[in-house]
């Protein structure tokens, strides 16, 4: 089970890594074709997804790196129980409100797809594609949430989310 | 309910979420939802999923990763040691002497890296050493180096001025623009202070070096070079108009990973590290300004923002108490908060009040970046007091005191700005394009 979270956390954040990448690509394909007076069709919105893409599907990655800041001049100071309830609070909270926007954000996806909503621009993509990425994004980040907590319940502390992690 | 009273129930709830320790964007997330669905006849599920989507899939976005991406690869080669190298040989005769390479460095730093933080660890990790080995006082090495990497957010590129520019729907090249000649000013006045500092403590201060010859300190300004030419293709392809910032910075990455691979301080393990740290700041960025984007139509929705801007507007108060009640505000807000949740909360509740009372929108961006740079070197919370830290050991608040004098300077810069907008209207008005 750790072995298979920890690979689907990797998986995501890998793929965030080539939407970057892709970023990158087609916006220097366009300044390219700029030149030689091709355009590259949607590149502007291609961009945009893969942008939002990346965000929502390297949320899990981070958070396990302990980047996503928070204010931890409180909950740095507690220490034993007090520091393992309020992170209990903070994580129950946070799997709730990820959980929440989950089901929001599949539900925009499958109203677009019923729909047949289309992306502006050039290409005749069909938006809910690109949203369905932030949909499995933030569902892998509410899974990493659950596993957080989980690991908290058992008494044990996160190793992200003690001193070096959650930086503020 | 009254509105004051929803207000002050957000506002609270807002205090208890980010106190207690939750995620910044999920706390942000959970205030707008409770203002859509407590205080609001409309359903906040379909308002929630539009403003996360609608935040973070903008191409004026897209810039922020590369951006990112070409200071995580500069941070990897050589180019801080070489700028050391060659700044230092130019600097013996003035006071202050080497203390200004801090200052410079990260001033040219900032022209090619987007945020504060990376600066402040970019030009550290060489000058910190270095300094205090010839002996310069660590009070002063430490607090120009934390004054100086605010810069990094001032000068453009700047990760603040995007998410400002993506929030408050204002072009990104012109913020850009707008911020150059604010940051040569800061520049200046932190020069100043270098000089006074160098000869108010001279005692402490080590013996200069001998002069070298001419030409070895032209040949030293060879090493500087490289990063030089990437800075004018950055800010002159979006000053003269021929490309957007987003295409501006993936020009850097390239130019970032030419200079990388010239110099062979590039590995494979170092290339990929270098995206995934740009890839996870990007999604920390991202996040925080998806949750504010769903506070943000929870807050229009509720009306709070603009009864705010008309009580505000009804008070009488002149333009410069205004600014000066908010730059106390972001003060205290910079104690506690990061400068990006800053710029979110204040593009949600504020800027409506702003427009009320007739200030411009791109002269307030580079008014706040100032703040937030404050911000940066207020404890407990301040990033550039925690980069270092990493660094030197000591801890944020003897760092902080000795970036007082920056702190007073930057108060300064705030205040000239002010006084005389056109250091920041004068450029982006004389732009083409953009």
């Amino acid at each position: 089970m750790r072995k298979f979270l920890d690979g689907l956390y990797r998986l995501s954040g890998f793929l965030a890594g080539l939407l970057v990448v892709f970023i990158f690509l087609i916006i220097l394909a366009q300044i390219v074709g700029r030149q030689f007076g091709v355009a590259i069709p949607s590149a502007n919105e291609l961009s945009g997804f893969a942008m939002a893409g990346a965000v929502f599907l390297a949320l899990a990655p981070t958070l396990r790196a302990g980047a996503h800041i928070r204010v931890g001049v409180l909950i740095r100071r507690l220490q034993g129980k007090a520091r393992r309830g309020l992170e209990l609070g903070v994580g129950g909270f946070s799997l709730l409100a990820s959980s929440y926007a989950t089901l929001q954000l599949w539900r925009l996806v499958l109203d677009s797809y019923s729909f047949g909503d289309l992306a502006p621009g050039l290409l005749p993509l069909p938006i809910w594609i690109p949203q369905s990425l932030l949909a499995v994004g933030i569902s892998i980040f509410t899974v990493a949430l659950a596993d957080t907590l989980v690991v908290l319940w058992r008494g044990e502390m996160p190793s992200y989310l003690s001193e070096g992690g959650g930086q503020e | 309910m009254e509105l004051t009273q929803i207000a002050l129930f957000l506002v609270l709830l807002l205090l208890v979420l980010l106190g207690s320790g939750v995620w910044i964007a999920l706390a942000l997330l959970g205030v707008g939802w409770a203002g859509l669905q407590f205080f609001t006849n409309t359903p906040p599920g379909a308002s929630v999923a539009s403003s996360l989507w609608g935040s973070v899939s903008s191409w004026s976005l897209a810039a922020l990763p590369m951006f990112i991406w070409m200071g995580e690869i500069l941070y990897r080669t050589r180019l801080a040691a070489d700028l050391f190298e060659g700044l230092s040989p130019w600097l013996r005769r003035i006071p202050g002497r080497l203390l200004h390479i801090n200052v410079l460095a990260s001033g040219i730093f900032a022209a090619v890296i987007g945020s504060s933080a990376a600066t402040t660890a970019t030009v550290g990790k060489i000058a910190l050493p270095e300094l205090l080995r010839r002996g310069y006082p660590e009070r002063l090495v430490l607090g120009s180096l934390a004054g100086s990497g605010t810069l990094g957010l001032l000068i453009p590129p700047s990760v603040m001025m995007i998410v400002y520019g993506v929030a408050a729907e204002v072009s990104v090249a012109r913020l850009f623009i707008a911020g150059l000649l604010p940051g040569l000013l800061v520049m200046l006045l932190f020069m100043g202070w270098v000089m006074l500092s160098g000869l108010l403590n001279a005692r402490e201060m080590p013996p200069p070096d001998p002069p070298l010859p001419l030409g070895q300190r032209l040949r030293g300004l060879l090493k500087i070079l490289p990063v030089l030419l990437l800075m004018v293709a950055v800010i002159g392809s979006i000053y003269a108009g021929v490309a957007t910032p987003t295409e501006a910075a993936s020009l850097g990455v390239l130019g970032a990973l030419i200079i990388a691979l010239w110099t062979r301080s590039l590995s494979w393990p170092g290339l990929l590290e270098s995206l995934m740290g740009a890839v996870r700041t990007s999604s920390m960025i991202g996040f925080i300004l998806a949750g504010a984007a769903v506070l943000s139509i929870a807050m229009a929705f509720t009306g709070i923002p603009a009864a705010l801007a008309a009580w505000v507007a009804g008070l009488g108060l002149s333009k410069y108490a205004l600014l000066a009640v908010l730059m106390l505000l972001f003060l205290v807000l910079g104690a506690f908060l990061d400068g990006i949740s800053i710029i979110v909360l204040t593009t949600s509740v504020i800027l409506p009040l702003a427009k009320a009372v007739g200030i411009d929108l791109l002269w307030f961006g580079i008014f706040l970046v100032i703040a937030v740079e404050l911000a940066q070197i207020t404890p407990p919370v301040g990033f550039n007091l925690f980069v270092l830290q990493g660094l030197s050991g000591r801890d944020i608040f003897t760092i902080a005191r000795s970036a007082l004098p920056f702190l007073a300077m930057l108060l300064v810069a705030a205040a000239l700005i002010t006084v005389f907008p056109q250091i920041v209207t004068w450029l982006p008005a004389r732009m083409t394009g953009g």
